[in-house]
């Protein structure tokens, strides 16, 4: 596996009658990028907007958040197996436009029971230093839905063409050579020149049996893991388009963007090359629907670190809602067991402040614990002039002043690594 | 003090004392063991 | 700086166990490991009076004991309540928790005492009052009086009080969010790293273990026996009359299913935002069995099915709701005269 990352830094987003990037400014061509999203046979209408980085401005609710990437054509697939053939991800050369992001609406709240708003994007004020979102330029794709849909279809709907348009963006930069090329030292079992060093694996969930995927729903390699046992992956899988989120975004955040720029993975990548550890590689799993399928899923997942990838030790993290943190603990339970050191990292379930209800699980050797915070902080977000939506509703919902709840402010809380947010005990 | 000491496991989290998958008969036939499995936790004193 | 201080028979230098029922006496000035407290506290610091009281009266006549404090205080102010140092004696520790949430609620005084983390004044009144870790021995009374005036200083100045390991105090059982430069990812990496290599890391979260229920009796005859189908996937009748939610619910119901030989889908609805609810909602007795139930009932193998069934959400709910959800289930079911339970769980 080799694959070059070949970066645009992008410091604007502009409309034009044709897309192109010009030194670090990109034009965004929206009639063609409305010929893209409108092959979803579902989205009936499109708009596009742009936000920049401290415009007084809020968007949502968010349904998810893309880098705009792009394969250098003949090496490789984007987003293989959901926008094309199943090829392996993380070969050849994908261009990305960073400092930029994509990131498509939705026109319902994903969880009543949690957020009215959904999950906001807020440009400017307090929640800024919280959410690495707020820092990009993003091109907001405002997508109306024929009525009457099944949820499923539209946010199958939603999720694709958002992946299509991330692609289209970053297509313009092709032909420019870019700032600069990033290729990560070999990760594999079975690396030369790494004795000694302690061998380490990233064990990561990518869908909870909570509640069954959609018989189309493309979360592997556009899988929807149904029946499915965990596997190995190569990291750049992971960073070059084999998993997306699942359908529903859960509490506790997971985007495209962070599964491309993926924070364990690239953290992982930074001490491989620093010679600080062999980076061995990586497993993706899946919370169970049962104790059988917990106990099935753990075991498999614990046999590939042990015997395939021969690790010394492993950090953990969780999809999904509260239920994976028995997953989570037991697969590292079972790693601590067979003589291999874990670390695992946990989302925010204590609505009341207190410890005795911050963990759901109680493993003695399980004592390495990352903590995800966000459960007390709300932040009041004055009213706005400027409200992106896809509703009236929403609109009149998002313009303020209005309390929001950190979880609900995407990139604050995130199960992928990025969020900075902790909690203090005291 | 927190936790239960007669616990008897179900078909999994979204039907918990059923099975989308069975044919209806079947399905009530599961429950009715289930609900036994239960009822006979209920006159042992073993922790389970 | 005016100190109130609250000792015990023994510390108060009244005498050991056999004057555990002394009742309350109030001193002018410092008494015992008082004066050692108002020396530590800073130049003009001075323990205004002295509570004395027994640890038997204490725990007997807490009312009246911290009817009486209070009104002391009400009288003469002070800065700071201080009560102990009390080691592992646990009426000293229950009563010194007690005073000291008292004086806070009641007078706003900020207080502060000191005990073993065994001591169970500390479970009862952690999280509401500064304790400081005394350990169980009582020759390091000087270190610990140190500390408690140290952090008596600070909550008598309104200073931001630091972390439990800072400033010697028992975790008081709280969670507080903060914003740190590294990302969760590199903690993580961290973390793993150090517990690798063998290096002292500290976990952002420490598990509470919890003391187990003692198993209730089995059932002698079932056939004679009154059950119960109790649920907490959230089964509600449809337009959830009692509104409960669908997260972290603080709301029961309970449902009438009397003549009911099944629960039919057009009558009920979830509210759980857990799970996916579909294949409870085509079928509720996928959730809430009363199909098979109400078969048992009628071929005698139970002897009754309450009439109702009872429902609430678990999801993402803490104990500090759920403590009482269960209680006030349980004391509803008591009165029902009901012997069982069956709790279906998603």
């Amino acid at each position: 596996m080799q694959l070059t990352l070949a970066h645009h830094p992008i410091t604007d987003l502009q409309f034009g009658p044709s897309a192109h990037l010009d030194g670090t400014v990109l034009t965004v061509d929206v009639a063609a990028l409305r010929q893209v999203v409108l092959q979803e046979a579902s989205i009936v209408d499109v708009e596009f907007d742009i936000v920049r980085p401290g415009e007084p401005c809020r968007a949502g609710p968010i349904f998810d958040v893309i880098e705009p990437r792009a394969k250098e054509p003949g090496t490789g697939e984007d987003f293989p197996g959901i926008l094309g053939a199943p090829f392996t991800a993380g070969m050849g050369t994908t261009h990305i436009l960073d400092g930029a992001a994509v990131s498509v609406l939705a026109e319902i709240s994903p969880d009543l029971t949690r957020s009215a708003t959904g999950r906001v994007l807020e440009m400017s004020g307090a929640p800024v230093e919280a959410s690495d979102y707020a820092s990009l330029r993003h091109l907001i794709v405002i997508p109306h839905t024929k009525p009457g849909l099944p949820r499923p279809a539209v946010e199958r709907a939603y999720r694709i063409a958002g992946l299509r348009v991330a692609v289209e963006l970053a297509r313009s930069s092709l032909n420019h050579t870019p700032a600069t090329c990033e290729s990560f030292d070999p990760v594999g079992p079975a690396e030369s020149g790494r004795d000694g060093l302690p061998r380490v694996v990233y064990v990561g969930q990518i869908f909870s049996r909570q509640r069954k995927p959609e018989v189309d729903e493309p979360i592997l390699y556009g899988a929807n893991t149904e029946g499915m046992l965990p596997i190995m992956l190569h990291p750049d899988e992971w960073l070059d388009g084999a998993i997306a989120p699942s359908l529903h975004s859960w509490f506790g955040g997971t985007e495209t963007y962070f599964y491309q720029n993926h924070p364990i993975i690239l953290d992982l990548y930074r001490r491989h090359h620093a010679r600080e550890i062999n980076f061995v590689g990586t497993v993706a799993t899946i919370a169970g629907s049962d104790n059988f399928d917990r106990d099935r899923h753990c075991r498999a997942a614990a046999n590939l670190v042990k015997w395939n990838l021969r690790a010394d030790g492993a950090v953990l993290s969780k999809y999904g809602g509260g239920l994976p943190h028995a997953d989570l603990a037991e697969t590292a339970r079972l790693l601590e067991g067979m003589g291999i050191r874990t670390a695992v990292m946990v989302s925010d379930v204590s609505r009341d402040r207190r410890i005795e209800s911050a963990l759901l699980f109680n493993v003695p050797e399980v004592d390495a614990i990352v903590y995800n915070g966000g459960n007390g902080t709300h932040w009041q977000l004055p009213r706005l002039d400027r409200i992106i939506a896809a509703t009236p509703e929403f609109t009149k919902l998002l313009t303020g002043p209005l309390t929001v709840d950190a979880a609900n402010i995407v990139g604050v809380t995130n199960q992928q690594g990025a969020s900075r947010m902790k909690s203090l005990v005291y | 003090m927190v936790g239960s000491n007669r616990v008897v496991l179900g078909t999994g989290i979204v039907h918990v004392t059923g099975d989308a998958k069975l044919p209806a008969a079947e399905e009530k036939e599961l429950r009715r063991r289930l609900v036994q499995k239960a009822l006979d936790a209920l006159q042992s004193n073993e922790k389970q | 700086m005016r100190i109130a201080h609250y000792l015990n028979q023994f510390f108060g230098g009244i005498g050991a166990e056999e004057h555990a029922g002394k009742d309350l006496e109030i001193h002018d000035g410092a008494v015992g490991p008082g004066k050692l407290l108002e020396s530590l506290m800073g130049d003009n610091a001075q323990v205004t009076f002295t509570f004395v009281c027994g640890d038997n009266y204490a725990v007997e006549h807490q009312d009246e004991l911290t009817a009486a404090v209070l009104k002391k205080l009400r009288e003469t102010k002070v800065d700071i309540f201080v009560a102990g140092p009390c080691f592992d004696a646990g009426r000293y520790g229950v009563a010194a928790g007690a005073l000291c949430r008292a004086v806070q609620t009641e007078l706003g005084i900020p207080a502060v005492t000191a005990m073993n983390e065994e001591n169970p004044g500390v479970d009862l009144y952690r999280d509401t009052v500064y304790i400081v870790d005394s350990g169980i021995n009582v020759t390091k009374l000087r270190d610990i009086v140190a500390k408690m005036a140290a952090l008596g200083k600070k909550l008598a100045g309104g200073e931001a009080i630091g972390s439990p390991g800072k400033e010697g105090y028992l975790r008081r059982g709280w969670l507080r969010d903060q914003l740190v430069d590294k990302s969760a990812a590199t903690r993580l990496v961290d973390m793993l790293l150090a517990k690798m290599k063998r290096e002292p890391f500290e976990s952002e979260m420490p598990a509470t273990a919890f003391a187990p229920v003692p198993i209730p009796a089995a059932l002698k005859d079932l056939s004679k026996a009154k059950l119960v189908l109790v649920t907490d996937g959230g089964l509600v009748p449809k337009g959830n009359p009692d509104r409960i939610e669908g997260t972290a619910a603080t709301r029961w119901g309970a449902y009438n299913i009397q003549g009911r030989d099944d629960l039919r889908a057009e009558d009920f609805e979830v509210s759980h935002g857990g799970y996916d609810t579909r294949f409870v909602q085509q079928d509720p007795d996928r959730l809430v069995p009363l199909d098979a139930l109400r078969e048992m009932e009628k071929n005698g193998i139970i002897g009754k099915l309450h009439d109702e069934f009872i429902s609430t959400c678990g999801r993402s709910n803490p104990l500090s709701n759920t403590r009482r959800l269960g209680r006030e289930i349980a004391e509803k079911i008591k009165k029902e005269g009901i012997d069982a339970v069956i709790l279906t769980s998603t």
